[in-house]
């Protein structure tokens, strides 16, 4: 079997994790695409192929995956890795909040509307647009991967600013719940961050996550990536 | 010999006006308005189920609409209109008549505060003046509360900003809270809480309470935003039920009947205060066509669109601008897109 794997650069740790020593591959095959951001997000479909839209996503492409300059149509399966994970839902909550949580900058809103919110969230992303592309070539099973959570570390920088403590809980259960209709929706199959690496309600759990600020304190290891590739085979084992 | 008919525009005529008229596509000159509307001047909308058409169409062309109580971040268009988001300057929902228009803005600038009323449908509370923006409720009348505080909060916002009001009169038939002399905009027990006659009372506006409900609304508007102009429609869509014991056509007529007489009587009594004609376009026969949709109540994407093309030919003096491609705006309008209680009515029916 021979997979094609589309990602932002969460897909490093992911490929870490595959090629790290004595991993299972499952008989299969994989070819990886990565582009740092949202530079392979936005691939259309072109000649029977997906194609980056920029010449620094080509090259990227080029780069990852062995000098190839398109994903073809005739791969076995598909993994999307990325663009999309909670940060989308987290989004829902900077200006609108339930009423207990409101504060002078925020709108209150019913968690009925903020649901809702976050379940459009995960649907308006690259990875389903992606999905959308890859529909148009072939029926092949998808898989998406999430983006990990970050790591616990970012609480102590600027960038949790627009987060906040106490909405994470609930930004945390209207994430589970979007992952779920997703999973329900999409026609793909959903692969979440693995049980044993997420510290709640909303981190990954520090011995998973890289510790570099430079990296956002948003990217894993390759000891992550190889629990969520285990999962990525065992979802093309059991078939649709 | 002479006649003051004689150097008339060919509008004031009905054969150069309407029988030769090419009303998909001509140069209709059907609205003469008294004051400019520039995309940069700031429009509030309100009214009922027409106006949200109005008011989205308002904005996929580049007018600056105001929206004081946007939906959350990465909320879908059509996920957010459900929740009543986007249909108007506030979330207040449709505004069907004037008395709830004056309670609303009476409300919202501290003129004559009301206690919320929450209504209740199976453990869930909904505010009985807007009940349609939370389809799911919401966990208290305490929740409730704290909500409309935000929503007359942002309400007051949206008039103090405005440089137009654009309003759509909808109905004369009103549901009235006997206690407070509130007006809901449906009747109790058809979205939540349940009709106690010795509660809640059917009221029918005559043209001399629509006129004063609006003028003392105008008073309001005008002393938190000097200057403000006021444009009408009335809204072409008939009544989908009438309490009023009259057969549901002639209540219908008589509904708009009335709001027509008002808009005309305030536009020819006030200087900032104008009217356009969609309410002409779509339910009168004279275009030679329907511009509703099967059910005789809808009104078609074909007219919505006859009726904002007027509007802005009449605005910008050409032909219509293209509608700009805007993912919150979709370019053509369908009529199942407008959020309306109304149909809600259709499950009552016999």
């Amino acid at each position: 079997m021979r997979i094609a794997l589309i990602g932002n650069s969460h897909l490093g740790a992911l490929k870490g994790g595959w090629e790290s020593p004595g991993f299972d591959k499952g008989g299969i095959e994989a070819v990886f695409f990565g582009a740092p951001g949202n530079g392979l997000g936005d691939m259309v479909v072109r000649e029977g192929a997906l194609f980056a839209s920029t010449d620094e996503s080509r090259r990227y492409m080029s780069t990852t995956s062995g000098g190839l300059d398109r994903v073809a149509a005739n791969y076995d399966g598909y993994v999307l890795v990325g663009y999309f994970g909670i940060g989308f839902v987290a989004d829902v909550f900077v200006g609108h909040r339930p009423p207990d949580h409101v504060n002078a900058n925020q709108a209150p809103a019913s968690r009925a509307a903020l649901r809702a919110a976050a379940r459009d969230a995960l649907v308006h992303t690259p990875a389903l647009h992606l999905l959308r592309q890859l529909r148009k070539l072939t029926q092949a099973p998808v898989v998406l991967v999430s983006d990990p959570m970050p790591n616990p570390r970012i609480r102590d920088t600027d960038k949790f600013g627009r987060w906040g403590a106490d909405i994470l809980p609930l930004v945390a259960e209207s994430y589970a719940e979007a992952l779920r209709t997703l999973a329900e929706t999409s026609g793909a199959k959903v692969i979440t961050q693995p049980d044993g690496t997420v510290l709640a309600p909303a981190f990954t759990e520090p011995r998973y996550a890289l510790d570099h600020a430079e990296h956002g304190l948003r990217h894993m290891t390759p000891e992550y990536g190889a629990l969520v590739m285990q999962d990525v085979v065992a979802a093309f084992k059991e078939g649709p | 010999m002479r006649s003051p008919y004689q150097n008339l525009p060919r509008r004031a005529f009905w054969r150069t006006g309407v029988r030769n008229q090419d009303w998909l596509g001509g140069d209709t000159d059907l609205w003469q308005p008294k004051f400019e509307i520039t995309p940069e001047m700031r429009v509030m909308t309100a009214g009922s189920c027409f106006a949200q058409h109005i008011a989205r169409h308002l904005r996929a062309r580049g007018q600056n609409v105001i929206d004081t109580e946007p939906p959350p971040r990465r909320m879908k268009p059509e996920t957010a209109r459900a929740f009543g988001y986007l249909l108007y300057s506030a979330r207040y929902g449709n505004i069907y008549t004037a008395r709830q228009l004056l309670q609303v803005m009476q409300e919202a600038t501290g003129v004559f505060p009301r206690p919320p009323i929450a209504w209740e449908r199976d453990g869930r509370w909904f505010d009985a003046i807007r009940p349609s923006v939370e389809p799911e409720g919401l966990d208290s009348p305490e929740e409730v509360a704290v909500h409309r505080r935000h929503h007359l909060k942002s309400v007051r916002r949206a008039l103090r900003q405005a440089d137009v009001f654009v309003f759509t009169l909808g109905l004369t038939e009103a549901w009235e809270d006997l206690e407070t002399g509130r007006i809901f905009p449906t009747a109790p027990g058809t979205i939540a809480g349940s009709y106690d006659p010795a509660r809640c009372s059917f009221r029918n506006f005559t043209h001399a309470e629509v006129l004063a409900d609006f003028l003392a609304f105008r008073k309001i508007a005008l002393r938190n935003r000097p200057g403000l102009k006021f444009l009408l429609t009335v809204s072409p869509v008939p009544l989908t039920a009438t309490a009023s014991g009259s057969h549901v056509l002639p209540a219908t007529i008589y509904s708009k009947s009335v709001l027509r007489a008002v808009a005309g009587q305030l536009t020819q009594e006030f200087d900032d205060i104008d009217y356009f004609p969609s309410y002409e376009i779509i339910s009168t026969p004279f275009l030679g066509r329907t511009f509703y949709d099967d059910t005789l109540r809808a009104v078609a994407p074909e007219g919505v669109e006859t009726v904002m093309r007027i509007f802005f030919e009449g605005r910008t003096g050409s032909s219509s601008p293209e509608i700009e491609q805007n993912p919150a705006a979709p370019a053509r309008a369908r009529s199942d897109d407008v959020v309306c209680e109304e149909v809600l009515l259709e499950a009552f029916a016999r």
